[in-house]
Order: structure tokens, then sequence, then C-alpha cells
């Protein structure tokens, strides 16, 4: 985990394979995306993130069901490995007592 | 529509890793479906195109390598094959670089060879149906040939409609004139001049950059001019239409051409359109495109003129046809040399030589690249030896090592490339012609040389990479592996290194000897301070020429005024028939000239009423002391010449002096039989004014002629030099081929040294062992350096005993071509020999100083 920094959309792409579970592959990533974040990301941007982060050992990934609407190939199917989730966590744990610390944010 | 054939994602499979392929092209297809709900076709496809565009990113490239190592064996092979090549360049760095300097020296001396025979072999060919354009030459009943034939005879082929005509060309050549641009003067020697409507740039493919094309010759009083005459009238504007003076006429630019190229044998950079000066022409060049092929008919043509009855032309019996050519254009700059060529032609002899030595510098820098490849490979035996051990096959190790000797040779030529880039304008110097850049990097000379150099790679690879791979693995593992074929081999490419050096240094030095030995010989001529004021002809009138003349004396230091031709001048011969003989000769030069020549130039009048009398008659024929030697005349005075044998009407004349023998061309030649016709009253200028000044007052007598000169002739360029520095020109080919001789001497010498350090460094290697034992036992370094060379004394010998006897004979046969000449001296060549031994000792004794330096255990321990 050491030396191991997480991007912005690194982060961003995670959380959506989570959220996603056994749906969690490329378009269905980059739609999750648009309507969660109302943004806009390019499908190869998503397949590249992707694979970056499977070889970083964060995200693990395998061949999933056939569908029509792919004419009959398969999805690879991304799923969060303990590190990518534990990184997540700690991640968010940290953000939270920074956040804690500055008063303009103690609103709730 | 199925969704695989759409282009976009055909492209995307060329270049997306296989195993990624799927999800992805499912996931663009699904995108597809989506966005195809919402928008039309035409904007989904488009769409699809940009997402897919879009995966061509380097994160989907480099998942090749990582993922992939099946699919890319070859490349990862190769790609490690680069690396380790980088690497053991990068160790071995002063190996590979003098094994790049000797390639790089024979690959740019290829490629100037490349240049040169190009530039000569390609002459005229640019031209549209070059094969069909032929120009007519013509031999007159005085003697010599010509290029051109007479104004009347041009202009009536051209107004009579032959058959075997397309179109014909008839142009005349202008002397320096003066063109006047804002009252600026430019003197301007390089003048072709046609009649209006003359179809020149039809038959030449000159590239017209300016004016209309097709009306360029159209008007009378118009000139075209090239390129760069257009930027030193007018700088960048836009000179067509614009009028400027020429001569003594105004004239209007009608168009501009492209500077002519090297390769062709016309020389232009003003094309004059007048009648009426064509019209005062006495002859012309005639150039035309022939129908049909056959030539036969042309030449019946032409010398149908001779025949008085048929022709009807006003020609003068003098300048009667005797014969015709029809030379094809491509053919004149190699195969033609006549008398008054446009240019001087080429050498087809130095074009050969030129092209074998090209060859045998390429040979050697091969069998060096060779040598030393050789010996950088076999420092990498134990690499060798892991790779087969780990089951590489012979194949792919052959591959390996062509692989790095092509990719030297790649490397090589670009080096090879740039320093020729460099040297390009010195090379336009040493062969007077002006190569640019766009000659270098033309496409055809890029692709041989490519072509080459990746066979210089091949083949030099070959031998090394073939044998190398054959050694056992574990014979690499030790140090044995010494074959004596392969030594023997190695031997003799250094033996014929060694020759070559011999051969060619002491052919140089013979070469420049005989060159200082010329140039120290007396021609008979008082040169010194004798000017010629070139192609006086325009001086005209035996009164304006003797005021001319008797101005010039006006100054002290004005010593001699003559005419007539002179040493450095083209040579003019005519029949003639002596008495008593049966048939003409023809071997005699001719001269007309007045009363001063031969004190002029300081020749000794034998005997003869010429040199006794006060009074002369008309015209007084002297001949020299040879001329009256090859006859065998005993007393010459009085004897009669009929000078127009060819004609019906005989013309006599009578010899009325003779005077001392001086050589008129170059030492290449003996002195040659000479008449002289004397004339007190001369009507005109025969090729030169002649001048003898004080030299000590060279400044202000230079100064004396421009101006008497410019006050007769305002409107015609001085045009001057010492008879002297013009004789120059006559060894102009033999200073080429001693400068050509020293250059390829000095480049002899640097690739045999290289390859002597390729050959040493390799066998010191494989002797270390035996070098470690030896000193143990007490042996010297001393005694060591002279093992190490003792057997190369032996190869220098047999190269320096071939080398001379080959030598010898050629440069005897070369110095056939000199009347006089040097002896040459057998010691030269055991000298060259000598001093090769010295050089061959001390490279060998500076690469193996190295290993004999080092402690001798560590060369035990070699292993």
């Amino acid at each position: 985990m050491k030396g191991l920094v997480l991007g912005e959309f690194e982060e961003l792409v995670m959380l959506m394979c989570m959220i996603l579970k056994d749906e969690a592959y490329g378009i269905n990533i980059v739609e999750e995306i648009r309507i969660k974040m109302n943004r806009k990301v390019n499908l190869s941007a998503v397949h590249v993130t992707l694979y970056r982060l499977e070889d970083k050992g964060l995200v693990t990934s395998h061949m999933g069901g056939v569908t029509q609407m792919r004419g009959g190939r398969r999805k690879r199917i991304f799923e969060l490995t303990s590190t990518g989730i534990e990184m997540l966590k700690d991640l968010q744990e940290k953000r939270q007592t920074i956040l804690s610390l500055i008063p303009e944010f103690k609103l709730s | 529509m199925n969704f695989e054939k759409k282009y976009s994602i055909r492209l995307l499979k060329l270049f997306c890793p296989k195993e990624l392929q799927e999800s992805i092209i499912g996931d663009l297809e699904e995108q597809y479906l989506i966005s195809r709900k919402t928008k039309s076709k035409l904007l989904a496809n488009l769409l699809l195109a940009y997402n897919t565009m879009r995966f061509f990113r380097y994160g989907i490239f480099k998942r090749h390598s990582v993922n992939n190592q099946s699919s890319n064996a070859t490349f990862n092979l190769l790609w490690n094959y680069m690396i380790v090549f980088v690497r053991s360049a990068k160790r071995n760095f002063t190996f590979y670089s003098i094994n790049l300097t000797g390639l790089v020296l024979g690959l740019t001396v290829v490629l100037f060879a490349l240049l040169y025979i190009k530039n000569e072999t390609t002459y005229d060919s640019f031209h549209t149906e070059s094969d069909k354009i032929y120009r007519i030459a013509a031999q007159r009943s005085y003697g010599p040939w010509f290029p051109s034939i007479e104004l009347a005879e041009g202009k009536k082929l051209l107004t009579e409609n032959h058959t075997w005509m397309a179109e014909a060309t008839f142009f005349s050549r202008m002397l320096e004139r003066y063109v006047t641009v804002d009252g600026k003067k430019f003197a301007e020697p390089n003048v072709l001049l046609v009649e209006s409507g003359d179809k020149f740039f039809e038959i030449f493919d000159f590239k017209i950059i300016g004016g209309n094309s097709k009306e360029l010759t159209k008007n009378t009083n118009s000139i075209v001019i090239s390129e760069s005459l257009a930027r030193k009238y007018f700088g960048f504007e836009n000179p067509v239409g614009k009028s400027v003076h020429f001569d003594s006429i105004n004239v209007k630019i009608s168009g501009v051409f492209e500077d002519l190229p090297t390769n062709t044998h016309v020389s232009l950079d003003l094309l004059l359109v007048s009648n009426t000066y064509f019209a005062s022409k006495a002859s012309g060049l005639f150039y035309f495109r022939l129908n049909g092929n056959d030539t036969k008919l042309v030449r019946d043509a032409v010398l149908g003129f001779s025949d008085p009855e048929k022709s009807q032309l006003d020609v003068d019996e003098e300048e009667s046809l005797i014969d015709v050519q029809i030379q094809n254009i491509k053919d004149i700059h190699l195969g033609s040399n006549l008398t008054f060529e446009l240019k001087p032609g080429g050498d087809k002899t130095q074009l050969k030589i030129f092209g074998l030595v090209a060859f045998v510098i390429l040979l050697i820098s091969c069998s060096n690249f060779t040598n030393l490849s050789n010996a950088i490979f076999s420092k990498r035996r134990k690499e060798m030896a892991v790779r087969k051990v780990l089951g590489s096959k012979k194949s792919s190790l052959t591959l390996q090592f062509l692989l790095e000797s092509i990719i030297m040779a790649i490397i090589g030529l670009v080096i090879a490339y740039i320093i020729s880039f460099y040297l390009l304008p010195f090379f336009s110097q040493f062969t007077g012609i002006g190569f640019t850049i766009k000659h270098l990097f033309d496409p055809y000379l890029l692709s041989i040389s490519i072509v080459l150099t990746v066979i210089t790679g091949l083949l030099s690879g070959l031998y090394p990479s073939l044998i190398m791979p054959q050694i056992k693995i574990l014979s690499l593992f030790k140090n044995d592996f010494r074959t004596q074929s392969k030594i023997n081999v190695r031997k003799s490419l250094v033996t014929v290194q060694f020759f070559l050096l011999i051969g060619l240094g002491s052919s140089s030095f013979i070469i420049n000897q005989q060159l200082t030995y010329l140039t120290s010989l007396d021609s008979g001529l008082k040169k010194e301070g004798v000017v010629k004021l070139k192609k006086a002809w325009s001086l005209q009138g035996s009164e304006t020429i003797k005021s001319f003349k008797n101005k010039l004396l006006s100054q002290s230091y004005i010593l001699n005024v003559s005419q007539g031709y002179v040493p450095g001048d083209e040579d003019y011969t005519m029949s003639y028939l002596p008495e008593g003989f049966e048939y003409p000769l023809k071997d005699a030069l001719t001269n007309t000239t007045d009363l001063n020549y031969l004190a002029l130039l300081g020749v000794e009048g034998k005997h003869g009423p010429f040199f006794d009398e006060e009074q002369h008659p008309d015209v007084s024929l002297l001949v020299n002391e040879t001329f009256v030697k090859n006859l065998g005349w005993d007393d010459p005075i009085g004897k009669k010449i009929n000078i127009r044998p060819d004609a019906p009407e005989p013309r006599y004349r009578e010899v009325r002096g003779v005077f001392s023998d001086y050589n008129f061309f170059s030492f290449h030649q003996q002195v040659t039989p000479q008449m002289i016709f004397m004339r007190e009253n001369l009507q005109y200028v025969n090729q030169n004014i002649l001048v003898k000044i004080n030299m000590a007052h060279a400044k202000e007598s230079f100064e004396w002629i421009e101006k008497v000169w410019d006050e007769y002739q305002p409107d015609i360029p001085l045009n001057y030099a010492f008879i002297e520095d013009d004789m120059q020109y006559a060894y102009e080919k033999d200073r080429r081929t001693a400068n050509t001789s020293k250059v390829l001497a000095f480049l002899a010498t640097l690739l045999s040294i290289l390859g002597l350090v390729g050959i040493t460094a390799f066998l010191t290697t494989l002797k270390t062992k035996e070098i470690g034992i030896r000193k143990i036992l007490g042996a010297t370094t001393g005694n060591l350096l002279l093992q190490f060379s003792r057997e190369y004394f032996s190869l220098i010998a047999i190269a320096t005993l071939s080398a001379s006897l080959l030598s010898y004979t050629f440069l005897n046969s070369w110095l056939e071509n000199f009347a006089y000449r040097i002896n040459i001296n057998p010691v030269i060549f055991l000298f060259a020999g000598f001093l090769l031994a010295i050089i061959a000792f001390i490279t060998v004794s500076l690469e193996g100083l190295k290993v004999i330096r080092e402690n001798p255990t560590k060369a035990l321990r070699h292993e």
C-alpha cells in the first residue's frame, strides 16, 4: 500500500465498481458516472483506468455472462480486491478526520 | 449490419490486444445501441468512430507486452536483440566507433562516386523524348569537325518540309555582351541567339517559371533569362514584361527559366530573340526531334547541300561540307568532343576509373567491417554460449548478428549522408560541377545508397554470423576456437589493404613528381607579362585594329602588341599539300597573325628572307623546325605549299622563313609542326589581341588596357588573362588525377590502419594466455611486440612486391601520355613498403601494449 497514490478519477471508478457490484463493466460505469455525477467521461478512459487499477492490484476482473445487447460478447466484470476496499476506506477516514478539523465544514 | 464489420471496429482490432477486444467491442456496441435510440444513424456512427479512436492510446498499446507474451514473441526477441546491441556497443565503444568510422569512410566515398557517375551518365536525358533529339555536326573542307552548320544550311532545313523532322531549333552563340539594367552594366557570357518563332523550349525541356511558355520566342527583340539572372537584375520583383538594354538594342523580358540543371551540355543564362542579330551570324547549332528512326535520311539530306547543282546554296567553297554526323543529344557529353562545343565534354575513362575506385574502397571498408565485426562478436562468445545453453537456435543467433550489422550499416549511411552534406561544396569545387543538396537527396541516389548499404551490412555480417553460431558451446565457454582457415581469411583481407595502400601511395607520389617536373620545363616561349585580350573579334577593319594597337603602345610600359592564337587556346589545323607530296597533310597547326607575333612571344627566327629583309609581301608563310624536319626538306626557303588542296582552284604560299620550335600545347605532346601566316594589315582579329606589358607596372598597364578598350569597344566586356594562367588549364585534368590520387592514398592509409587495429585487437584477445605464459618465462615487452608484428612483415613484403609490379605498369602507361616524362624510381616502392612496416609496427604496438603491459597473472586468469 505504501507509495500507492490514488487519482481522483481512479477513486471515482472504484466507487462506481462498488455500487454496481455484478454489473460493473465499462459502459455501465460510464453511464453511472453520467447519472450520479452528471459528468461525461469517455469509454476508453474508463477502460484504461480499470486496467491500470488491475495492475496496481486494487481491482480484479472476470468474464461475465452473455447478453443479446452485446452481440453475444461477454462482459468483463470488475470487482474490488480487499486491498482496494481497504484503500478506499482508509482514504475516506483520513479525509473525514481532516474535514472534522475544519470549522467551516462542521455543518451538520 | 454486423457490428464487427464496421471500419472503426476493424481498425480497433488491428491495434488492440486480443484479450481486451471482446469486452471493449461489447461495450462499444452497447454504447452504440444506446446512442441509436436518441440519435440519427449517421451521428451514432460518427460517435462510435470517435469513441473507438479514443482507444488509440498508450494505456491500450502497452498491454501488448505486459499480458501477452506468446503472440509477440518475435517482437520481444527483436527488442531484446536491440537492447543487447546497444549494451555491447556501450561496453566496446572504441571498437564499435572504429568499425563505424571505416564504414562511414567507405560509404561517403561511394556516395560521392554515385553522385558524380549519376550526373555524368544522365546528361540531357531529362528532355521529353530525348532518344529522338539529335544534333547535326559537320566537317568542313578545311579540316575540323564543328557542332554547328552554316546559317544558310540551317535555314534551308527549317523552311523545307522534311518528313523526318518533327520540330527543330536553330540557334547561334553570342559573344560576351553588356546588359544594362537601370543604368547598371552586367557582362553576360552565356548568351544564345534565336530567330523569332524558334522552338528552342520545345526541344529542350528547361523549366519555365515565368512568362507565357508558348510565346517566349514569339517576338523579335525579346529575351528569356535564367532565374539567377532575374535575381541579379531585379531582386525579387517579377521581371516578366520589363525592358532592358542588350548590347545596342532595347529588349523586353518575355520569360524566366529555372537555372539549367548540371547535367545538360547547354550553358545558357540569356536567350536573345532577335532577327537582325541572327541574320548577321555565319553559323548555328541545329537540334531537331526525329520522326521515325532513320538518321541516314537526315545525313543524306544535309550532305545534299554540298552538291552545288542540287542545293543552290551560296556557301563559300572553302566552307563546303565534307561529312555530316547525326548525334543523339544524350551522347554529346561523353561521346562528342568537337571544336567549339557548348561545354567541354566528359571523360569516359575517368568515369570508369572513378567507379572502379569507389567499388574497391567499398570492398575494403566491407572487409574491414567484416574483420572488426568478427572481433567484436568473438568478444561476446559468452553471451552466445549462454544463449545457446538456454535453447537459442543457430538460426536465431545468425539473425541477431545479421541484424546488428545491418543496423550498423544504416547508422553508417546516416552519418555518411551528414558528412557528405558538409563536404558537398568541396566536392563541387573539385569536380567543377555545381552539386546542391537537391542532388544529394535525389530519390534515385537515396534508394540506391540504401540498397547498397543494406547489402553491405548483409554481406559483411554474413561471414561472422554464419561461422560463429557453428562453434560448439563448450569451446565458446573456453577460449579456443581458433581455426587456421579463419586467420588466413583475415590475413588475406589485410594483405589486400596493404597492397592498395602501397599501390595508391606510391602512384600518388610519382604522379605528383611528374607534375612538378612538367611545370619546371621550358616551353620555348617568354610567357612573362604576356596578356591576351580574349575573343577580340569585334575589333574590325585594318585601320581600327592598327589605331587600337598604336594607342596601346603610346604608353611606355606597354612593350609590344600583336594578335593571334597562343598556347592555351583551342588548336586549329587545316589541310595543306606541300611541294613534292601527293596527298594533303593535316597535322600542322595554323595561325594567322601580324608581324610582331614571334617577337612578342620571344620566339627566335632561324633563317629566311622574312627575318633578313625590311619589306614583306602581303602574306609571308613561316614554318617551324619540326615542320621542316617532318617533311624531310633540306632547304625549305622558297618551297611552295598548296593551302587549298580540296578546292578546285589551288592556292600557293611560299615558305619565307623558319622559326625555332616552341611548345604550343602542354607537355603531353612533342612539338607539333606549325605554319604561321604573317600579314601586315589584317582585316580582322584572329582570336586574341596579345599585349606584352612591363610587369613592374602591371597595375597601370591593366588600367590603360581597360581604358583603351572601353574607348574602342564600349559595348563589349573586356576579357583578359595572362597566357601563363590560361596554359595551366592544359594540366587541369592531370592536377585532378593527382589530387584524386592523394585523397585516395590518404583514405587507403586510414582504412588500412583501421583494419590493422581490428585484426590486432582480435588476435591479442586470442593470445592473452600465450602472452601471460611468455611473460612468466621471461619475454620482454619488446620481444612480444616483435613477435606480434613479425607476421605482418611477410604480408607487407608480399603486398609491396605485387603492388609495385602493378603500379609500375599502370604508371608507365599513364606516363606515356606525356612526351616529356620522368623515370620511375623503384626505390619509391621499397620506401613505401618500409613506411608501411613502421606504421604497422606502431599500430600493433599501441594496440598490443594494452594487453602486454598487464600483470601476467591476470592474463592467465583470463578465462
